[in-house]
């Protein structure tokens, strides 16, 4: 089940539900989101059919919830349901993750069971676990 | 329903058969009998630059303009770069575009940040993609270019043949008929595709080479595996042009026989005698002898009586340059000029060397086309045999009478024998190729040299078996039947024999 924490954009299709990492957390106050750095935008595309997507985001999920939640900000895209995403995004295999930060993309392919590379690359865009 | 064969289909293939997909790649139609399996996967495999993607971007072309809309996955090159390739082929692939009878699908690699690899994944992405393209656009045709370049980074053999398996088996759940276009590590190497897997899965497979062939290079086809279909097998000769792919079928596309033998002159009235009455119209002439024997004397002036007639004909020279050929016929008062000048004639000389045997193949096809010649002189193919490898020979070879044969023309073929004009030359292929050889040779005693002329093979027709004189001189060339040497038994209308010279 999708967790929306903010109201559509309007452009987003059905199949693209964005969450954070800390649902439940409580939102900032305006001034103090004004200073923080922009936060590091991820995209995990799926396939609602595919066992490695299911994985793929319980990985993801569970190495987000060691983040400031609003320091991260995940879409979910099931390609079956928004192709045209996919391929702006040159998605081919399912699950694909996005990230992109300060300008840079990097595509992680695979259902990111190797917990290391994640935490690497979140590291890069200069994401550091909550104490 | 079958969509559109380009050329006719063998009997009994049409209908009967598995149903297919015409590619519209001139001659390769002929060796799938009719072209690739409608709703299956067909793997075109060849080592970089052998025209894979040519071959996707013509079918893709060819069938659009027959109402069939088609999808182009694009991974190995950008959407815009192909469309561009596509266009100077002139296949209006941007047109096609703009009526929505192709699309293309940007599937290459992103170009602005790395792609890395953590665990299991599947290929559903792009087979969500396929499928939400085909009920957008009606596609029933699709091109893959290519499964080299999607998997990679390669997965594991075993990950790898999952995927390409899930793949394909999506594209026949949706009834698209595949070209999927895939990179071979080597031209005859044991492992056909650098990726190993695709062939399995695939109901046909279509080979491309571009073989180093001397200082040259020699471009093949050939259709390896079709499941349930016949097609023709081995190598054929095929080249890349301005319009795209093409490729000679060897054997295929005789004009069905009328069953009426005409003859025409071959425009020495002793050797219509000696012929039974002339050469046989549509048939292969080929004219054997050593240098000096009178080879291109002839030729040049078959070609000139044919014209003369009204004829439409061309003359292919391969050993002199053009100025100084003509001046040898205009020497012994047989000019040609005023043949080329009413449009009957054309003389083309040229070195087999400067261009590849395909390319020459290309130009003789794309001649008959446009010129339309009911004869054809090629003088010599010796000269083209010297400037190739004979594997390359033979393809030419075999190629220029199927289409000397599928356009239904007479052709001499002139050819520079060693070791005595009886000599069978080392190419046996020839002699099957010829519907008619003559032999050429000359003999010198103290005084004269003498040249005689042979008929070894007319098919269709009885032919004197005695050597006729041939005698080059002011005003042409004559061809007299010769007296039978002494002891031997003299007929009606022998002419007598001139008495032996003594030694």
């Amino acid at each position: 089940m999708e967790r929306h924490t903010e109201p559509s954009t309007g452009q987003r299709s059905a199949a693209t539900a964005v969450v954070t990492a800390h649902p439940g957390a409580p939102a900032r106050g305006a001034s103090e989101a004004r200073e923080a750095p922009a936060p590091v935008e991820l995209v995990l595309y799926v396939s609602s059919d595919s066992p490695a997507s299911l994985r793929a985001r319980r990985h993801l999920e569970s190495a987000l919830a060691r983040f400031e939640p609003d320091r991260v900000r995940l879409e979910i895209c099931d390609v079956g349901q928004d192709p045209a995403r996919g391929e702006a995004d040159h998605v081919v295999f399912t699950p694909t993750l996005v990230t992109r930060c300060g300008g840079v993309a990097s595509w992680v392919l695979g259902d990111l069971g190797d917990g290391a590379m994640l935490m690497d690359l979140l590291h890069v865009c200069g994401l550091e676990p909550s104490p | 329903m079958s969509t559109g064969a380009a050329e006719p289909s063998p009997p009994g293939t049409t209908g009967q058969g598995i149903r297919k997909v015409a590619t519209g790649v001139p001659g390769l139609d002929v060796l799938t009998y009719g072209g690739l399996p409608e709703g299956r996967s067909t793997l075109v495999v060849g080592r970089s630059g052998t025209g894979k993607t040519i071959l996707g971007l013509q079918t893709l072309a060819y069938q659009a303009a027959r109402g069939v809309t088609g999808l182009l996955i694009a991974v190995e090159e950008s959407p815009g770069d192909l469309v561009v390739s596509g266009d100077s082929l002139g296949l209006g692939i941007s047109g096609l575009m703009r009526e929505g009878k192709l699309h293309i699908s940007d599937a290459t690699q992103p170009m602005d940040g790395p792609v890395m690899v953590s665990g299991d994944y599947d290929v559903s992405g792009l087979i969500h993609r396929i499928q939400a393209l085909v009920k957008r656009t009606g596609a029933r045709l699709i091109v893959l270019d290519s499964a080299t370049a999607l998997f990679s980074p390669r997965p594991a053999d075993n990950v790898l043949r999952n995927l390409f398996f899930q793949l394909v088996f999506a594209l026949r759940k949706m009834e698209l008929t595949a070209i999927i276009l895939a990179e071979a590590p080597s031209d005859y190497g044991e492992r056909l595709t650098t990726l190993g897997v695709e062939d399995y899965v695939c109901d046909a497979v279509v080979i491309l080479r571009n073989i180093p062939d001397g200082s040259r290079r020699r471009r093949s086809i050939e259709v390896n595996k079709y499941r349930r279909s016949p097609h023709y097998k081995g190598e054929y000769p095929s080249t890349i042009t301005a319009r795209g792919l093409a490729i000679f079928p060897l054997d295929a596309e005789d004009r069905p026989p009328t069953g009426d033998i005409e003859r025409y002159s071959s425009g020495f009235p002793g050797l219509d005698a000696m012929l039974g009455g002339g050469l046989v119209r549509d048939s292969i002439t080929i004219v054997r002898g050593p240098t000096g024997s009178g080879k291109t004397m002839l030729a040049g002036l078959y070609a000139r009586a044919g014209a003369q007639r009204g004829e439409r004909v061309v003359y292919y020279g391969f050993e002199e340059p053009r100025p100084i050929l003509l001046r040898n016929f205009a020497q012994i008062g047989m000019p040609m000029q005023e043949a080329e000048e009413s449009g009957t004639l054309q003389v083309i000389c040229r070195y087999p060397e400067a261009m590849s045997l395909e390319d020459l193949l290309v130009h003789f096809r794309l001649h008959m086309e446009e010129f339309d010649p009911s004869l054809i002189v090629l003088d010599s193919i010796s000269s083209i045999e010297h400037a190739s490898s004979e594997k390359g020979f033979r393809q030419f070879m075999i190629g220029v009478a199927a289409l000397l044969r599928k356009h239904g023309r007479s052709a001499l073929l002139t050819q520079t024998v060693t070791g005595g004009a009886s000599a069978e030359h080392t190419a046996p292929y020839l002699s099957t190729i010829a519907d008619a050889i003559l032999s050429l040779d000359y003999s010198v005693d103290e005084y004269e040299l003498q040249r005689s002329v042979r008929v070894i093979k007319l098919r269709g027709g009885a032919h004197d078996t005695h050597p006729y004189s041939l005698r080059i001189a002011q005003g042409g060339l004559s061809i007299e039947k010769m007296p039978p040497p002494w002891g031997k038994e003299r007929r009606e209308g022998d002419v007598p024999p001139k008495p032996p010279v003594s030694a």
